[in-house]
């Protein structure tokens, strides 16, 4: 299984005078060619953030980005200066944001703004050819009539048509790597699964990898071969998705699993977890889950787990599930290194 | 104190609560700001001269002395006072501009007062009764805001004489269509919320309702609006009084005292150049200070205030 | 699309024709129109003759309907000091105003965005601060202030430019000067801020994230959703050059509009000032299905709303 993105120690900050938030806090990150990986996580735990930084889609003064390792297909994409950067993204890399509707330029066609992925990396393409094309791809991803469609403007599409178009502009140049920001969260349940569907297709008719950021464990579930479960901008969990989601051991993976409406039969009352997800600019010392976690020992409120993995690639951050004596290496310390 | 006694989770500690229910400080934020230190400063030097100034220097501006007729700037040889120039009577140019801010500024804040008022009150009454009535005001309301300024006034004035009463109810009509919008959107927003249901039910009059009620959501929005509108009717005033058709001599203003040096221009510029400038610097002073307060209250672009402390590297 | 554009021109309608009733009202609320027309010093044998022959003290309502009749036959008055229709000495007079308004209009507009844009790439950059500070400096600005002092500096001083008068194109320097400077002040924070707003967009994130250069991002994709602020601030002062133009042409002796209201103000010639608000009122109508018809062009969802 060769990898085909590699994260090592992210960390992102966003300074202010006034305070530091850290939204992302030493994640380490493998997706491997071909892969579905799933990123999951309450609002605020930092998955969102983490894709944005590593896009550089982050506003560089109040945001940090720091790394020990961030790589494509074996390139350093720290060292890229923006003209590579703007080459790899659109052609390599694309990403599918949450909502069509804000995240599609209003004022501009869905073909047009298709097209665009054309202007910009195919410039030898004639205005006829990226027409034909265009109209392909909204037909690729199952839009009726895509001959009138092209010409029409966002707020036009139904929520799911929208979605399906942002999809077609992000899979135009045929890019290796796909990373789908919450891709379903503002439909309803019967065009998630459609969408799902669809892009589990184009996946494997590409052959592209994915990264799919959800807060949604059905989602995971039916559709990621490997998850991670991040809190409070850290890794508590990660693994295959069976085994995560069926041999649960982060308290806080338990948790989740545990309130989920199918876990209690009817009548019983649902079941949640404890408390609030912490104030990101003044973090709890330790692990970041103690202060809302029924196993915490005295050493979680000191020293902040590392995540440990076994052979299958099962990792979890918990001293109650690794106790600290029987670990292998010491924590490590995020890098500091400015971008 | 246990995460399970809380009925909503972990409360917010101490620290916490001081950090983000941070009240902004505004002198501290002020100082740090040299325009709108600068605007503080010179907006509280037209406050002392509006109200002190005719009691001081009201001789200085009045009596005529033709020995020193339109004496260049920085004449300090008889009194500091004409470090400005002198006019072609011989009055001082500073004495007459420090003089002439009680009636700039007092025509200006009787018309910005009574916009206000009778804006934020027709506003009120148009956004509650809605219906037909409110339609009605707001196309009226419309009419007026659609119609340029100076040239309403002008027209009026034509009818009416110009005098000062007459002058400050003019500048008024042009602006009250901009506290009634304000005001009507607000009452329509407010209209629609629970506490004015609950206090209707228990039997308040809508007299009562909007004034106790609305009115006090309200206020703040329009003051926002009061600070820029009285720099617009100090414009729009000055306009009216340099092209003679404001107010009228012996009363002077600073539009007045441009027009006045207008024919020595090649002669005597420093006659028109300084009330001129003065009208300049209030207004922008009020403008810069208007914008300043907008971001401070912002609690998005606040942490730019201290953006000389921050030494992060740019991208 | 229709529909929009039938229910803005007949929103405008209204405000025009309410305006011309409000005027109307106005003139007989303060007195009899007949002492608007007449001089002080006129007796009262010649005033009661005045007001026979023009009928003015018919009841409201007639008098009402002879205006309309009037108004519908473009007939707004005689001129009192030049005994021509008052609407033709005001029609003669605009194309003057008109093409003032256009060229400070135009170079305004360009120079606030390009500044604007500059601004709003660096907020609060030192770039930003002093382009805020100039801006609202030409925003704040009296112009019959700037006007005369230009002229000192320009005309006198230094004898680059006429005093005044219109001729060749070096008389239009200095008023086109005085008559920028605050819709541009104006215009460049508009610019800046609708520019900013739209930059934290999620469709920027988007345009970003396929890799498209800055400039497109800045010049395409933001400006272009940044345009409908623009346009609302552009058509206020457009509206608002009326203003500009009654001192500026007073002062540089330009023979457009703003001098002839002045000019009819002082020589107490009602006539033409009535004409003269009366067809303003219908520019500034003409001027609004302008304006309602670009906000459809370049919003196409108030296109199909």
């Amino acid at each position: 299984m060769k990898p085909i993105f590699e994260l090592s120690q992210l960390t992102v900050e966003f300074r202010s005078p006034l305070e530091t938030v850290t939204a992302v806090h030493g994640l380490d990150l493998v997706v491997n060619e071909g892969e579905s990986f799933a990123i999951v996580g309450e609002s605020g735990s930092g998955k969102t953030v983490s894709m944005m930084a590593t896009m550089r889609l982050l506003p560089t003064p109040p945001a940090h980005v720091a790394a020990e390792a961030m790589r494509f297909e074996g390139r350093d994409l720290r060292a890229m200066d923006r003209r590579a950067w703007r080459q790899l993204c659109g052609e390599r890399i694309a990403m599918v944001f949450q909502d069509a509707l804000t995240a599609l330029n209003p004022v501009y066609t869905v073909g047009w703004q298709i097209g665009e992925m054309f202007r910009i990396h195919r410039p030898a393409m004639s205005r006829r050819e990226i027409r034909e094309r265009t109209i392909g791809l909204l037909a690729e991803v199952g839009i009726p009539e895509p001959q009138q469609r092209v010409n029409d403007y966002p707020h036009q599409f139904s929520g799911g048509m929208r979605q399906r178009a942002m999809i077609a502009m992000a899979i135009a140049l045929e890019p290796a790597f796909l990373i789908a920001d919450e891709p379903t969260t503002a439909l309803d349940v019967t065009v998630q699964a459609q969408l799902m569907d669809l892009l589990a297709r184009l996946k494997a008719e590409r052959g592209m990898s994915m990264i799919l950021i959800t807060h949604d464990l059905g989602l995971v579930s039916e559709n990621a071969d490997r998850v991670a479960i991040m809190y409070a901008g850290s890794v508590m969990e990660t693994g295959a998705v069976d085994d995560v989601l069926t041999r649960p051991r982060h308290p806080y993976t338990l948790g989740l699993l545990a309130s989920r409406p199918q876990a209690v039969r009817k009548g019983e009352k649902l079941s949640s977890i404890h408390g609030s997800p912490p104030n990101l600019a003044r973090k709890p010392e330790g692990c970041p889950f103690h202060p809302r976690c029924q196993m915490a020992r005295p050493v979680c409120r000191t020293s902040k787990p590392a995540l440990i993995a076994e052979a299958s690639g099962h990792g979890v951050a918990c001293h109650v599930v690794n106790p600290p004596d029987t670990a292998a290496t010491p924590p490590r310390e995020p890098a500091r290194a400015d971008r | 104190m246990s995460s399970t006694d809380h009925p909503l989770g972990t409360p917010p500690d101490e620290a916490e609560t001081l950090l983000t229910a941070r009240r902004p400080a505004y002198l501290h934020f002020l100082v740090r700001d040299p325009f709108a230190l600068a605007s503080a400063i010179w907006l509280l030097l037209i406050v002392l001269f509006a109200t002190l100034g005719p009691l001081l220097l009201g001789d200085a501006a009045t009596d005529m002395n033709l020995r020193a007729r339109n004496l260049p700037l920085g004449s300090i040889e008889n009194s500091w006072l004409g470090i400005l120039g002198y006019d072609p009577l011989g009055r001082s140019v500073l004495a007459r501009c420090i003089v002439a801010t009680q009636t700039t500024i007092g025509i200006a804040a009787a018309a910005a007062l009574a916009a206000l008022t009778i804006g934020t009150i027709v506003g009120l009454y148009a956004g509650y009764t809605g219906g037909r009535t409110g339609r009605v005001i707001m196309q009226l309301s419309d009419i007026v805001q659609s119609f340029p300024s100076l040239l309403l006034a002008l027209f009026v004035l034509y009818m009416l004489e110009p005098q000062p009463l007459n002058i400050v109810l003019v500048l008024a009509f042009g602006q009250i269509p901009i506290y009634l919008r304000v005001a009507r959107a607000e009452v329509l927003e407010l209209r629609e919320r629970l506490f004015v249901d609950a206090a209707r039910v228990l039997g308040a009059k809508p007299r009562q309702i909007l004034a106790r009620h609305i009115g006090p959501l309200v206020l703040p929005v329009v003051i926002n609006i009061v600070t820029i509108d009285f720099a617009l009717i100090m414009l729009s005033e000055s306009s009216l009084s340099f092209l003679g058709l404001g107010v009228q001599s012996p009363s002077i203003t600073w539009g007045v005292l441009v027009a006045q040096g207008r024919e020595y221009l090649q002669s005597a510029w420093w006659i028109s150049f300084f009330p001129g400038l003065m009208i300049m610097l209030t207004t922008l002073s009020i403008n810069l200070l208007a914008n300043w307060l907008r971001r401070v209250r912002d609690p998005r672009e606040r942490w730019r205030f201290d953006r000389a402390r921050h030494t992060g590297r740019r991208r | 699309m229709q529909y929009y554009v039938v229910s803005r021109l007949a929103q405008s309608f209204i405000s025009l024709i309410g305006l011309v009733i409000l005027v109307f009202f106005m003139i007989r609320m303060t007195g009899n129109p007949a002492d608007l027309y007449l001089p002080d010093d006129v007796s009262a044998a010649a005033r009661q003759a005045f007001i026979e022959l023009h009928r003015l003290d018919d009841p409201i309502i007639l008098q009402f309907g002879r205006f309309i009749g009037d108004l519908v036959h473009l007939d707004l008055g005689t001129s009192i000091r030049q005994g021509r229709s008052a609407a033709v000495i005001v029609l003669e007079a605009y194309p003057t105003s008109l093409a003032l308004a256009a060229i400070s209009m135009s170079i305004a507009l360009v120079l606030a965005i390009l500044l604007g844009v500059w601004a709003a790439v660096r907020p609060t950059g030192v770039v930003d601060r002093t382009i805020s500070v100039l801006s609202l400096a030409g925003a704040s600005a009296p112009n019959f202030w700037v006007a005369l002092t230009l002229i000192s500096i320009f005309a006198v001083g230094l004898q680059l430019v006429p005093t005044s008068g219109i001729g060749g194109w070096d008389h239009w320097i200095l008023p086109v000067a005085v008559l920028v400077l605050r819709p541009l002040g104006l215009l460049s924070q508009v610019v800046r801020e609708a520019v900013i707003r739209s930059l934290s967009a999620p469709y920027i994130r988007t345009a970003r994230s396929k890799g498209a250069p800055d400039r497109s991002i800045l010049y395409v994709h933001a400006l272009r959703n940044a345009s409908l602020p623009i346009l609302t601030m552009a058509g206020n002062q457009a509206v608002a050059f009326i203003n500009g133009s009654v001192v500026i042409e007073t002062i540089f002796g330009f023979p457009g509009v703003g001098k002839l209201i002045i000019d009819a103000i002082v020589q107490r010639d009602f006539a033409v000032v009535q004409a003269a608000v009366i067809i303003t009122a219908t520019v500034i109508f003409l001027l609004n299905i302008v304006i309602d018809l670009l906000y459809a062009l370049l919003d196409p969802r108030i296109r199909h709303s």
